[in-house]
């Protein structure tokens, strides 16, 4: 898997209620590239970004990450290349101190423990919670959960990142200090949100969707000049973007 | 409801709020353990004995930080429940063991403050071993005394999201409250359609937490192991030391002792 | 329903620890062997649910009093019976540690008396066979009520065996048993109906939840695992037996009292000493009391004062 690219063939999916949640999206995502998935919640972005992981499978058409076609014998594979970060870090922090949090993606690597040691502490610095490691989760802020949760996928050292909502809940600071994570991060990655803001200032490229479709992909200050497109997709502006794009 | 407030309350403190006293806490259980051992061998009708083994509790609950008064206040709460079962002693044992200050005691009295200051005992020293430990240790020693790691495994993801969904809960009734509910305990119905939702919103985060732990890697395999630190010499002291007072204070017929230095 | 430390006697404590550990081992060897792993986040979740479930009260109708549910005939037709066992058993020891409720000499009694006879006995023997995945509601109802209902009769019936076996209660087991039976009876309808009522929420909900009964049925093992149970118990009962029988021959002073209490007869009353011949005795025994309580306040005094001194130092 030299080239980290991810290629979504005419992707469909259905959940087993029968709600269909993709109906057909081919998209490519190059190597290095940091893309915004845009779009209103039930759009199909969270879909797509378990289907990146192999946590869903596609039920109709392929896709591969790198020259790996995404499927369940390749899924554990996969899983090492996609770091995923869950929308809700209480979800994605279910052990009993920060430390065997982030140790645990690496021990089911099988990684000798030394390994495993400096990858926690390499993880949990670059994302400025190493005076954390040994509190509960339980007893963490909102702010620093979202990093702890980022440095659980980043100590298995993916080569894409994939974020569901990353910014939700956070106040401006840990904002901040999030998009400063992702910047830092110099692979592929695909952060699936509703803060325009975020993707205008992390993302060059964004790709918009809409009701199981991709609607629109470019630039992302091209798009969200766009007002009716925006509209389109049920994306609204605020007041201080929509003066900065106007500019 | 304010049972849960008080209960979230409590986690909290235990999280952070207790000092901790750097034993290990394989040692600390094993001398709760024969401490309450011990305490259930006094005979009930010898509750002056027992006033003596309240040295452990206080001891330790000082030396710790946490403080002996709120370890009484938190363990007072048992004395209704043991009462309860207690209380047909004095009604059905009414033979007179002794005159003190012109009111006859009966037996059934004795043995009913023996099984009060056992019941009070008990409880102590189990607030004492969580609050000087913390309930991740407690869990850690359990898992190095032999405890099947499937067990040690539940009841860490257990305490993680018991405070989660209990502020769920919280929230969920909060919810309810501003709606005009006031009353302290659900009908039936509307119980059944609060329970109900509460836990279909707690499976769909526990599908939500197994996607969490199968995209970092989780086959299945019982994820917690930690390291087996050896024993340090101050902990073998430590049991030693306790084992000694708790024996002293169990055998040695102190109470004989003191009442003939008084009468002399 | 909890049992309290001061409630049970060492050897009793002892036995149903063996048991509940036993017990717990065989619920850990079940889950490991038929790769049930994946249930652990569900186990963990459900057990803090159980948790938060049990500090909402619902009002008993017709009463004015109020309850919560135990909650195991619910977690067995969520997870089946060795997963629930093992959750329940780990809301009692989170019970335990964290909140002292119950006590650890009495966890044991407590796992048993609570866990096992609604996880592994109402739920496998009673509510499985009888609700089937089409099954009405009227019959999830009832079903329900009876499985909470023998659940806790069991119970009561355990609690009332361990503390008059531990020489506790002057009460005689009969008197005893007439008096728990009862109470537990109501309790156990009541029980019965909320736990009834949750599963329609559920099956209205999301029914794919329920359908665990279905995949079982096609196991093959699960004859064994019944009896595997069934085993156990009767372990469980053997062990209790010889637990009491063991006190009664080594105590027969206390078995003494207890049969005194019992049949009132004169005969065995007249071994006992007359209250003159105690009485000096106890009134020395009572200054030591007095003593002691003195003894203890100074011991706590000092102590305060010795840790506060040392916590100030390192200030």
């Amino acid at each position: 898997m030299s080239h980290h690219y991810i290629r979504y063939t005419n992707v469909h999916y259905s959940y087993p209620s029968g709600q269909e949640a993709l109906k057909g999206v081919d998209l490519l995502i190059k190597h290095g590239e940091k893309v915004a998935l845009l779009g209103l919640n039930g759009a199909g972005k969270s879909t797509l970004l378990l289907l990146t992981n192999g946590l869903l499978l596609p039920t109709e058409g392929e896709v591969n990450v790198g020259d790996v076609p995404v499927s369940k014998k390749t899924a554990p594979m996969v899983r090492r290349a996609v770091g995923m970060v869950f929308q809700n870090p209480d979800d994605q922090l279910f052990m009993p101190t920060v430390w065997d949090d982030v140790a645990f993606g690496p021990r089911n690597m099988q990684l000798p423990p030394s390994e495993v040691e400096r990858r926690v502490e390499v993880a949990l610095r670059s994302v400025g919670a190493w005076d954390l490691r040994d509190r509960a989760p339980s007893d963490l802020s909102g702010g620093q959960k979202r990093a702890v949760a980022i440095a659980t996928v980043l100590s298995m050292e993916p080569n894409i990142l994939v974020m569901d909502e990353p910014s939700s809940n956070l106040d401006s600071r840990t904002r901040e200090q999030l998009m400063a994570i992702v910047n830092d991060f110099h692979h592929t990655v695909v952060i699936a949100t509703h803060d325009l803001e975020m993707a205008l200032e992390l993302c060059p490229r964004s790709v918009i969707m809409k009701d199981g479709r991709i609607i629109a992909d470019g630039l992302t200050e091209r798009l969200l000049r766009d007002q009716e497109l925006l509209e389109l997709a049920g994306l609204s502006l605020t007041p201080a973007l929509a003066e900065y794009v106007e500019k | 409801m304010s049972g849960i407030d008080k209960a979230i309350v409590a986690l909290r403190e235990l999280d952070t709020g207790a000092t901790r006293i750097a034993i290990d806490a394989r040692i600390q259980l094993i001398v709760a353990l024969g401490f309450v051992v011990v305490v259930l061998t006094v005979p009930l009708t010898n509750p002056g004995a027992l006033v003596w083994m309240f040295a452990y509790p206080i001891i330790m609950s000082e030396a710790s930080g946490v403080g002996y008064l709120r370890v009484l206040k938190q363990s007072l709460w048992v004395l209704p429940l043991i009462a309860a079962i207690g209380m047909f002693n004095p009604i059905l044992d009414t033979r007179p063991v002794a005159v003190v200050m012109g009111i006859t005691l009966t037996e059934g009295w004795v043995t009913f403050a023996a099984i009060l200051l056992r019941g009070l005992l008990s409880v102590q020293a189990l607030l004492v071993l969580t609050n000087t430990c913390g309930f991740r240790e407690v869990c850690r020693a359990l898992q190095r005394l032999g405890c099947p790691a499937v067990l040690v495994t539940q009841l860490m993801m257990l305490y993680r999201y018991i405070g989660v969904l209990l502020e769920e809960a919280q929230s969920m009734h909060r919810a309810r409250l501003a709606r005009g509910f006031g009353r302290k305990s659900y009908p039936l119905k509307m119980w059944s359609e609060f329970v109900g939702q509460l836990l279909l919103r707690s499976i769909k985060r526990a599908q939500r937490v197994h996607l969490a732990m199968l995209a970092r890697g989780f086959n299945g395999n019982c994820f917690i192991e930690w390291a087996r630190p050896s024993l340090h010499w101050r902990d073998l002291t430590f049991l030693l030391g306790w084992a000694a007072v708790i024996i002293a204070l169990r055998f040695l017929p102190i109470n004989a002792f003191l009442s003939n230095l008084i009468s002399r | 329903m909890h049992r309290a430390d001061a409630l049970v006697s060492p050897p009793i404590a002892a036995a149903a620890g063996v048991i509940a550990l036993t017990l717990i081992v065989t619920a850990s060897k079940e889950i490991s062997r038929n790769k049930r792993e994946g249930m652990i986040p569900l186990m963990g979740i459900l057990g803090a649910f159980v948790f938060a479930a049990q500090m909402i009260n619902f009002t008993i109708p017709g009463t004015g009093s109020s309850g919560h549910i135990i909650g195991g005939v619910l977690l067995g037709a969520l997870l089946g019976p060795w997963c629930a066992f093992l959750t329940l058993c780990s809301v009692l020891i989170v019970q335990c540690l964290v909140f002292a409720d119950g006590g650890l000499m009495a966890l044991g009694c407590n796992i048993i008396n609570m866990a096992a006879m609604s996880c592994l006995v109402a739920y496998p023997l009673v509510y499985r066979p009888l609700v089937h995945v089409n099954a009405s509601n009227a019959r999830i109802m009832w079903v329900s009520i009876l499985a909470c209902v023998v659940g806790l009769e069991c119970g009561a019936l355990l609690v009332t065996v361990e503390t008059v076996a531990s020489q506790i209660t002057a009460l005689p087991f009969g008197e005893f048993l007439l008096f728990m039976l009862p109470i537990h009876l109501v309790i156990g309808i009541c029980e019965g109906i909320a736990t009834g009522l949750v599963i329609m929420v559920i099956k209205h909900g999301n029914p794919a939840l329920l359908q665990y009964d279905d995949d079982r049925e096609v196991d093959p093992s699960l004859r064994y695992r019944r009896r595997m149970t069934l085993i156990a118990f009767g372990a469980a009962a053997i062990a209790m037996g010889i637990a009491f029988a063991w006190i009664a021959s080594t105590n027969p002073d206390g078995l003494e009292w207890s049969i005194m209490k019992i049949t009132g007869s004169p005969e065995l009353q007249e071994t006992i000493n007359p209250p003159t011949a105690i009485m000096p005795d106890y009134n020395s025994h009572i200054a030591g009391v007095v003593g002691g309580v003195i003894v203890m306040a100074m011991v706590w005094a000092i102590s305060t004062l010795l840790f506060r001194k040392k916590k100030h130092k390192l200030a």
